[in-house]
């Protein structure tokens, strides 16, 4: 409400703009109803004080202070794609790289694990997994004749008895009358392979019956320096070559080991080879 | 704020301060001292103000300082012009308001300086010069009615 007490507090606010719409239509109205206080209004809004533009500092440049240099290094369009290249070269083989690291090592992964499988009865089904990344210990044989017996015992166990035993030992699987060796044992029989299979580092070995098992593989085998062992039989060199290649076609080309015939002494030993018997008595 | 962009601030702002300096002083020496300790405060400062305040800081360090160089010369003594025919509206009008800002204390004079040439509002001229809002009105009233006064006296005599 405006009145003759407050009048001159609204007409320096409306000659600062500081009051609002509904006040400055007050401040009208009532200029209207008392139009002799129109000059003072006026005076108030002439008590304005307006720069002058001509009054300048001077001293402008002392103040600017300079700016940071910019150093602008003009490339070639073609050193820009030359290094846009070779980035995206970088990239690429980081990429293949990486991908190609990662497919091996699922790939080891898999090979890591090898799966023996032994449908023993047809009521049960058993899988004996051998992890071989494990540190190397005592070689592990798995006894036949104990998973015969716990078959037996129970049907849907997974039967399996892993037992440390020395190197060269001999698993005799005595039900159906058939030994069963493995390539080094055979060898070792052998006089040749008396002093030649000193083998005796730890290795897996696996010995089954020969109806039992019809699948296994075994991927990593240890192999021995066998060539340096042949250099120590007493013989002279062509005999050692003719003997030692003898001996690699035996281990790589036999398939079966029987009970000897009744012809042949119990210290000889056939091989039959394309169509032919090499037999060695001792 | 940026180097440039305290350079933009001097290169928009170093005129209006230096006649507001001019006219709190009264002394164009004094204002071109105000004018560059402030660039100064603001350049050692410049990482704590942004570019929208820098008018702002500006005009409150070139206020304070303005006010201690006002205090120390204890007054402000401006020369004498011939007075001629007021007319409103004319040059002479103008010659009047500045004698008659010479009546107002350095703070009152500070407040118009701020409303009538930078246009601030009562909160803003609030924050430059550290008094409340309602602390600038009643102060910029008092400095209106004196000027009034002043200039219906003079009207009178003429």
């Amino acid at each position: 409400m405006i009145t003759f007490e407050n009048y001159e507090e609204y007409m320096m606010m409306h000659a600062d703009g500081e009051l609002t719409p509904h006040d400055e239509q007050d401040l009208m109205k009532f200029i209207k109803l008392h139009p002799e206080l129109e000059s003072e209004l006026n005076l108030y809004g002439q008590l304005r004080f307006t720069p002058d533009k001509s009054v300048v500092f001077i001293d402008k440049d002392k103040l600017i202070k300079p700016d940071a240099v910019k150093k602008i290094i003009a490339f070639p369009v073609w050193l820009k794609y030359s290094i846009a290249a070779g980035i995206a070269l970088l990239i690429f083989s980081a990429a293949f790289k990486f991908v190609n690291n990662r497919k091996e090592g699922n790939e080891l992964a898999v090979k890591d694990t090898i799966k023996v499988n032994i449908p023993a009865k047809p009521d049960s089904a058993a899988a004996i997994t051998i992890v071989q990344n494990q540190p190397k210990q005592l070689p592990v044989i798995v006894d036949n004749n104990t998973i015969r017996k716990h078959h037996v015992n129970s049907t849907n166990k997974i039967a399996t008895v892993l037992k440390p035993v020395r190197p060269n030992t001999i698993l005799q699987a005595t039900d159906n009358g058939v030994k069963t060796k493995n390539r080094e044992t055979e060898i070792s029989s052998l006089p040749v392979a008396v002093t030649s299979t000193i083998n005796t580092e730890p290795d897996v070995r696996l010995a089954h019956g020969p109806k039992d098992i019809t699948e296994f593989k075994i991927q990593a085998e240890a192999q021995a320096p066998k060539s340096k062992l042949w250099n120590m039989l007493p013989m002279d060199d062509i005999k050692k070559k003719q003997l030692e290649h003898l001996a690699g076609v035996v281990a790589e080309a036999y398939t079966e080991i029987s009970t000897p015939d009744d012809d042949e002494t119990d210290k000889a030993v056939s091989v039959k080879l394309h169509k032919r018997k090499l037999t060695i008595s001792f | 704020m940026e180097v440039n962009e305290y350079n933009l601030c001097v290169r928009e702002w170093a005129d209006a301060l230096f006649r507001f300096a001019c006219k709190c002083t009264g002394q164009a020496g004094d204002a071109q001292d105000v004018v560059q300790n402030s660039f100064e405060v603001l350049w050692q400062k410049r990482k704590d103000v942004s570019f929208e305040k820098g008018k702002a800081f500006l005009f409150q360090v070139a206020y304070n300082q303005s006010v201690d160089s006002f205090r120390k010369r204890s007054k402000v003594t401006y020369k004498d012009i011939p007075e001629t025919s007021f007319t409103p509206g004319s040059p002479d009008l103008k010659k009047m308001l500045d004698r008659a800002l010479s009546q107002l204390d350095e703070q009152a004079r500070a407040l118009v300086l701020l409303k009538d040439y930078e246009g601030y509002h009562y909160d803003e001229i609030g924050e430059i010069t550290g008094l409340t809002e309602a602390q600038v009105k009643v102060y910029l009233h008092r400095a209106r009615k004196v000027l009034k006064e002043y200039l219906v006296s003079v009207e009178n005599i003429i």
